[in-house]
């Protein structure tokens, strides 16, 4: 009979940038069971909707995380948009989607550069953070903002892009691709990280359903789900969208899910830009929500599904605000996948999964 | 870079950030700006690093785990506060379960401004902090004996902001 | 160009909340959340699906009115996934929520001040260690 021991995990741990605390209960050196434990980074954001009017909101809520700040400020608007019933212009429709894929690029290459750096490749980790930089220099240059931009607005886009300035990133983005694809294949051809990954962390379609798992991690488990498949806003005149998937459901087929994720945004942008229409990027917003009206949306963040819920109460200030963020929905599926391997492998595990616990505590 | 002494190791954690600071901590290590260059080295250990980089604000929860790898940290070290809400609390300051800024848990030697902070304000700071390093090594020399005197200086007001670090200390590193 | 998201709000009695549920994951809907809302004299729980053939991602809304003191049962039964949510709860708006898969006893969250979203539950069931909140 082996012996049972508990092994403290985090907060502060070399492989999270972020505090999460997690009890993995071992059997010699194979994890049985893994409690998480949240909180430390909890603030309270849903609650200064008192506090700040639903114009307002939107810098609290690019607030909520720093690397998915783009997209919490889109879902966010796109809210309240349907509480207030506000029509936003093509243009502003399609400039969020483009900059909404470009925010999952630079999230996508952070999480390639952690990945490598989890397992102990450090010169991987520089490149896939070097590449990055020219998605933030395409965001510092568009709207002064490097992480944190305050580009979505209720009503629009808060600025006008020139056509001559989207033409400019597709071509970045096309330089990009091709040291890209430099990096995708060592991740996913080289036999060491091969080692790292295959078979590590496996969790089945069916368990992947029954845990309600969402982005990247759940569509690893060959399940189709992703938010941009609904079409709604600029994602409905692309001409097709599949949803990248794999059937691996192992650490190997999350990493070569985001891997072409990462080529698959490229191409959306590159279409987008072809397509653009002109006209003005914000309309007029005036009144405030009626009372007890509300609204549901959900939006494809890099991670997966988040959801954003509002409900009015007559003045400027929302009753209710609510996002539910895509790692809160993956903790029971992290916590799947870490059991069964071994103590070694668990950074490997956690970082596969992308958690992101700025946003899941708000 | 003759007149910088040490080579900085560097320990980050993430009070109650919204990971914007956090990425542009290691943004500031990676090779756009390399801080590596000035000897830098990001580590998970609190008793190998001279300097605490932290980010976010502090609540009652994180408060003993910053206070815990403070304390890790061996003389003479150097707490570097990044970002608006490890100032003051940022725009989270009326949050419910926010105290305020690190300097709520431990005494802070240099306050860097922004939200989300500049990876260039992060080696400002650094650089900024290598120098206080120095004058608390000094001291230290000069009166061993007196083990928490670089802690009552930083709580008594010797602080540096990045604003006036212009003191040659990172004259070369331009 | 579709703006919308389509919403199918619902509202189901606490009673009837976990067959309703059950009904749903017969269906194979997918689980989205869970969200309280403090009102006047009550609160408000809101669980939303997704239906496996939703029509633009419509999304179905079932709200369920909780009167203080009640006590609301878990779904982690039908959906483990649910934990999160009503850990989470229980923790920042003090509703009692019974046979929860992995209970973390109002210790997953451990917030200063005690259900900070739903002042009257903190007033009428205040903390237990005497620990209090050291806000300016």
């Amino acid at each position: 009979m082996s012996k049972r021991t508990v092994v403290p995990f985090g907060p502060q741990h070399p492989v999270l940038p972020e505090p999460v605390h997690l009890d993995l209960v071992l059997e010699d050196e194979t994890v049985v069971n893994a409690i998480p434990r949240i909180g430390y980074v909890h603030r309270g954001l849903e609650k200064l909707v008192e506090k700040r009017d639903y114009t307002q909101f939107v810098y609290v809520t690019e607030r909520i995380c720093g690397i998915c700040s783009f997209g919490h400020s889109l879902g966010y608007s796109e809210c309240v948009e349907k509480l207030m019933g506000i029509e936003i212009t093509d243009r502003a429709a399609y400039l969020r989607v483009i900059f909404h894929e470009l925010s999952r690029m630079h999230s996508h290459l952070l999480w390639l550069g952690l990945l490598a750096d989890g397992f102990g490749f450090e010169a991987l980790f520089m490149h896939a953070w070097r590449l990055r930089e020219t998605v933030l220099d395409i965001f510092e240059e568009v709207t002064g903002g490097r992480v944190i931009f305050s580009a979505c607005d209720v009503g629009g886009f808060r600025q006008e892009v020139s056509n001559e300035t989207l033409a400019g990133i597709v071509a970045k983005l096309e330089r990009l691709r091709d040291e890209y694809r430099t990096i995708a294949k060592t991740l996913l051809e080289d036999s060491s990280v091969k080692s790292r990954m295959v078979g590590v962390g496996h969790i089945s379609t069916d368990k992947a359903l029954e845990l309600s798992m969402v982005g990247p991690f759940a569509r690893a488990s060959n399940v189709a789900t992703d938010e941009r498949l609904n079409g709604i806003g600029a994602y409905g005149d692309l001409a097709a969208f599949e949803p990248v998937l794999s059937d691996g459901g192992d650490c190997y087929a999350r990493c070569d899910v985001r891997v072409r994720e990462v080529l698959q945004s490229i191409d959306i942008i590159s279409e987008l830009v072809d397509k653009i229409p002109d006209g003005e990027v914000m309309v007029p917003v005036k009144g405030s929500p009626e009372d007890g009206a509300q609204a549901m949306t959900t939006l494809e963040q890099p991670r997966g599904q988040a959801f954003y819920y509002s409900k009015g109460n007559g003045t400027k200030n929302l009753a209710r605000m609510r996002v539910r963020t895509p790692t809160s929905q993956n903790i029971a599926g992290m916590v799947a996948a870490l059991s069964n391997v071994e103590l070694a492998d668990v950074p490997m595990v956690i970082l596969t999964i992308d958690p992101c616990i700025s946003c899941t505590e708000r | 870079m003759s007149n910088v002494g040490k080579s900085p190791w560097i320990i980050h954690y993430d009070g109650s950030s919204c990971n914007g600071c956090d990425i542009e901590v290691l943004a500031a290590l990676t090779p756009l700006y390399d801080a590596e260059r000035f000897g830098v080295v990001n580590t998970g250990n609190p008793k190998h690093a001279d300097i605490f980089v932290v980010t976010g604000g502090i609540n009652d929860q994180n408060a003993p785990v910053v206070k815990q790898i403070y304390d890790q940290m061996l003389e003479p070290k150097v707490v570097v506060a990044c970002g608006a809400c490890a100032c003051g609390g940022g725009v989270y300051q009326t949050c419910y379960n926010i105290m305020g800024g690190v300097d709520t848990v431990i005494p802070v030697d240099a306050y860097v401004p922004g939200c989300a902070v500049k990876p260039e304000s992060i080696l400002d700071a650094v650089i900024a902090g290598v120098g206080i390093l120095d004058e608390k090594a000094k001291a230290m020399k000069k009166n061993p004996a007196d083990k928490d005197r670089s802690e009552k200086d930083a709580s008594t007001g010797a602080h540096a902001s990045v604003a006036d670090v212009d003191d040659g200390t990172n004259a070369d590193a331009e | 160009m579709i703006r919308f998201q389509p919403n199918a709000f619902e509202a189901v009695e606490l009673d009837a909340l976990f067959e309703t549920v059950a009904d749903l994951r017969q269906r194979e809907y997918r689980f989205v959340q869970i969200c309280a809302t403090t009102l006047e004299d009550s609160c408000e729980l809101l669980y939303t699906f997704i239906a496996p053939d939703a029509i633009d991602g419509c999304l179905t809304g079932l709200v369920v009115n909780v009167p203080d003191g009640a006590s609301v049962p878990s779904i982690t039964e039908l959906y483990p996934a649910a934990f999160v949510f009503e850990n989470e709860t229980h923790d920042l708006f003090g509703i009692d929520i019974y046979g929860i898969n992995l209970d973390f006893q109002g210790e997953f969250y451990k917030v200063s001040p005690k259900f900070p979203m739903n002042p009257r539950a903190a007033e009428q069931r205040p903390a237990d260690e005497g620990k209090e909140a050291d806000h300016e």
